[in-house]
């Protein structure tokens, strides 16, 4: 019992998620590398609604002062939220209520007299009022803004900043990049302007000539070690410096954006671009494709319909050959796996000899 | 792989030999350990020596352009000298005061107040205008200061002590006000890396060159002196009176593997063999002033042995769990 007792508080040892972003969180800490980021939350009292604000003064922000800075006391006076004051989770920024009919279609009288209408923080943030602004427009509706600051962390990684899975260099046909980042190397090793565009005359092998004469390996390969251990890693790091702006969307923004719409039912995250997909793959599987088929290998073959000209390029074969109709998302693949040179055979003869009238 | 039965010791006696000190600089060779010893020394280096920074900051008035959290996040930034942070308690394990501050074993407070006035110069807020109210814990480059205008002895290099503006915390425009009370504590880096002593900890394993004398001799001078050009450090050169490529500076190998790769390609595999030696390293210490660095490692050694006692301890108890399986052989 007590063994168990003693496992249980020591998971100090394990790697976790939280784990890393500590480690990228003092690396940013250190280097003042921090983004500050100003979000603003504001909100309309309609006119349909002016009456039921007039009655019971529904603008209700909160959470309490805690803190009050000596300094922009103007905004501490237009409100009672307070400039300073540490907001997080999911605080109300702005309380507002709506009134909910007391008698419903049938005649019944409802449970609740009114309907929760505030504004909140996302569950996932936190900071500080920045500005709270509770003013009347020029149509009379009462309107307020809050204005809410945090310091966010960058989620990116420690020495290197970014590691880039190569996998993203073939399909995303960013060779390019990869050029630009040992020029990059060079360049600022020699404190020196660099060109990677294609316009130049600059090649690889300059490159790598000029980046070996700065003492470093030709491709801009690194030995790295790994600093939980101390141990040298077996494989060299491709490394450089590499300019990169920050993405409009982020995980951080996007994951949480979102209350409700299709989800995930194992990850309960939101299905990415769920409407959509979905269109689309239900379209695929809607749509019905005439193909023509070789009856000895089973392969898409050669058809010239104004022609009237069959052919399977295999077999040569130019008699034997049926018309079937596929769904799209069948061609698709089979297409693709002929592409990889595996071959997809649809096997035609039982089906003819069965019902014998697919054939053109 | 077979484990020595129960009483075999492992010990081992590991030398040091110091190349250079200096006060924020170090570097020397640690030999007939392990890696698993080097970089845990490396590791407690960079995040379990304690020192003082800013922690706790209260502000008064604050009508900078930057706003109170961002500017107390840069206070905690500046390194303060630490060399008492080894004999203070940490403000959680402090027993004489609730950890508010104000607190002589566990807390330094600061002070600083800045008012930019009605010239039309901008004021610069430094770590200079911070008042301590312990002279054993201030800025770095106050205490640097200091000891410049005794005349005394020079610990930190003249060019780095010629450069006296201080840590730049906020610029300040006319009428504008910094006005706060921060309390410093203890702490590590672990924690926050403005705790950290380190601004750089690195170690290298000791290469062991071999050159294949035989297979060398086979070789034209041209081809030495390409071979020699290939690695892009001088780690080898051609001894100019017999003509033999020799080791010139082994450290100089980063791991890059270019002179191997291009003996292959002269079809001489084998020619030049480089390993790293197991158990010899050469460390490279440079702190960030807040103690020396030779506190720094001295201290290290000591928090190092404090964890390694704490295992004992447990040990004693006979509750080692599966880590006392290990140690018997079990
Ligand atoms: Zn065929
Ligand atoms: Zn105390």
């Amino acid at each position: 019992m007590e063994d168990e007792e003693v496992d249980g508080e020591t998971p100090d040892e394990e790697i976790t998620q939280e784990d890393a972003l500590a480690v990228i969180s003092a690396y940013f800490e250190e280097n003042g590398l921090v983004r500050q980021k100003l979000d603003s939350f504001d909100e309309f009292i309609q006119n349909t609604m002016q009456e039921i604000v007039d009655e019971s003064a529904d603008i209700e922000i909160r959470p309490e002062s805690q803190h009050n800075p000596g300094h922009q006391a103007e905004f501490v006076e237009a409100a009672p939220l307070s400039v300073g004051t540490r907001v997080s989770g999911e605080d109300v920024i702005i309380g507002k209520t709506s009134p909910i009919p007391q008698v419903d279609a049938q005649g019944k009288a409802t449970r609740y007299t009114k309907r929760d209408h505030s504004t909140s923080l996302r569950h996932s943030e936190s900071g500080m009022v920045y500005q709270v602004l509770l003013t009347t427009n020029a149509d009379g509706l009462r309107f307020v803004k809050v204005r809410m600051r945090s310091v966010r962390i960058p989620q990116i990684g420690i020495t290197p900043d970014i590691i880039v899975n190569p996998h993203a260099i073939p399909s995303r046909m960013t060779i390019g990049q990869l050029f630009e980042c040992i020029t990059g190397k060079v360049a600022s090793h020699m404190g020196k302007e660099g060109d990677a565009t294609l316009f130049t005359d600059v090649t690889v092998d300059n490159i790598s000539k000029a980046l070996h004469k700065c003492g470093y390996q030709m491709c801009g390969f690194e030995t790295m070690y790994n600093g939980h251990t101390g141990r040298k890693l077996t494989a060299m790091i491709f490394l450089g410096p590499t300019y990169y702006q920050r993405l409009k969307h982020m995980v951080d923004d996007k994951i949480h954006s979102r209350g409700r719409g299709p989800v995930h039912a194992d990850t309960h995250q939101a299905t990415c671009r769920g409407v959509l997909a979905r269109w689309w793959k239900g379209y695929l599987t809607r749509v019905m494709h005439r193909v023509h088929v070789c009856e000895k290998c089973g392969i898409i073959a050669i058809a010239n319909l104004k022609k009237n000209s069959f052919e399977c390029r295999g077999c040569k074969n130019k008699t034997d050959i049926v018309q079937v109709h596929i769904p799209y998302a069948c061609k698709l693949p089979f297409q693709e796996l002929m592409a990889m040179a595996i071959a997809p055979r649809m096997l035609t003869h039982d089906i003819k000899t069965g019902k014998d009238q697919k054939k053109r | 792989m077979d484990r020595p039965a129960a009483g075999v010791s492992y010990q081992r006696f590991p030398r040091v030999r110091i190349r250079d000190l200096k006060d924020d600089y170090a570097k020397f060779e640690l030999r007939d350990t392990d890696a698993s010893m080097a970089n845990a020394l490396r590791r407690v280096m960079i995040a379990e020596v304690p020192t003082v920074a800013i922690d706790l900051v209260e502000i008064e008035v604050n009508s900078s352009v930057l706003n109170d959290e961002f500017i107390a996040h840069r206070l905690g930034l500046i390194p303060l000298t630490s060399a008492a942070a080894m004999n203070m308690r940490f403000s959680r394990d402090c027993d004489a005061c609730d950890g508010d501050g104000s607190c002589e074993y566990c807390s330094v407070e600061f002070h600083l107040a800045a008012r930019a006035t009605d010239s039309d110069q901008t004021l610069e807020v430094t770590s200079n205008d911070l008042r301590s109210t312990d002279p054993k814990v201030c800025p770095v480059d106050q205490a640097r200061a200091y000891q410049h205008a005794l005349g005394g002895s020079e610990p930190y290099d003249t060019a780095a002590a010629a450069d006296q503006r201080g840590i730049l915390i906020v610029k300040l425009r006319r009428g504008q006000e910094l006005r706060l009370r921060a309390i410093a504590r203890k702490g590590i880096g672990k924690d926050h890396a403005k705790w950290s002593p380190a601004a750089t900890v690195t170690f290298m394993y000791e290469p062991e060159i071999r050159i294949n004398e035989e297979l060398m001799e086979t070789l034209t001078l041209d081809e030495k002196q390409s071979l020699v050009e290939s690695s892009p450090t001088k780690v080898f050169t051609i001894d100019p009176n017999t003509q033999q490529v020799v080791v010139e500076d082994a450290e100089a190998y980063t791991y890059d593997d270019e002179v191997i790769k291009k003996a292959e390609a002269m079809g001489k595999p084998g020619l030049i063999e480089i390993n790293a030696k197991e158990d010899s390293f050469i460390f490279t210490v440079e702190t960030t002033g807040a103690i020396t660095a030779y506190e720094l490692i001295m201290n290290a050694i000591t928090v190092l042995r404090q964890k390694l006692d704490a295992v004992h301890l447990q040990d004693d108890d006979g509750d080692l769990g599966e880590l006392g399986a290990h140690l018997v052989g079990g």
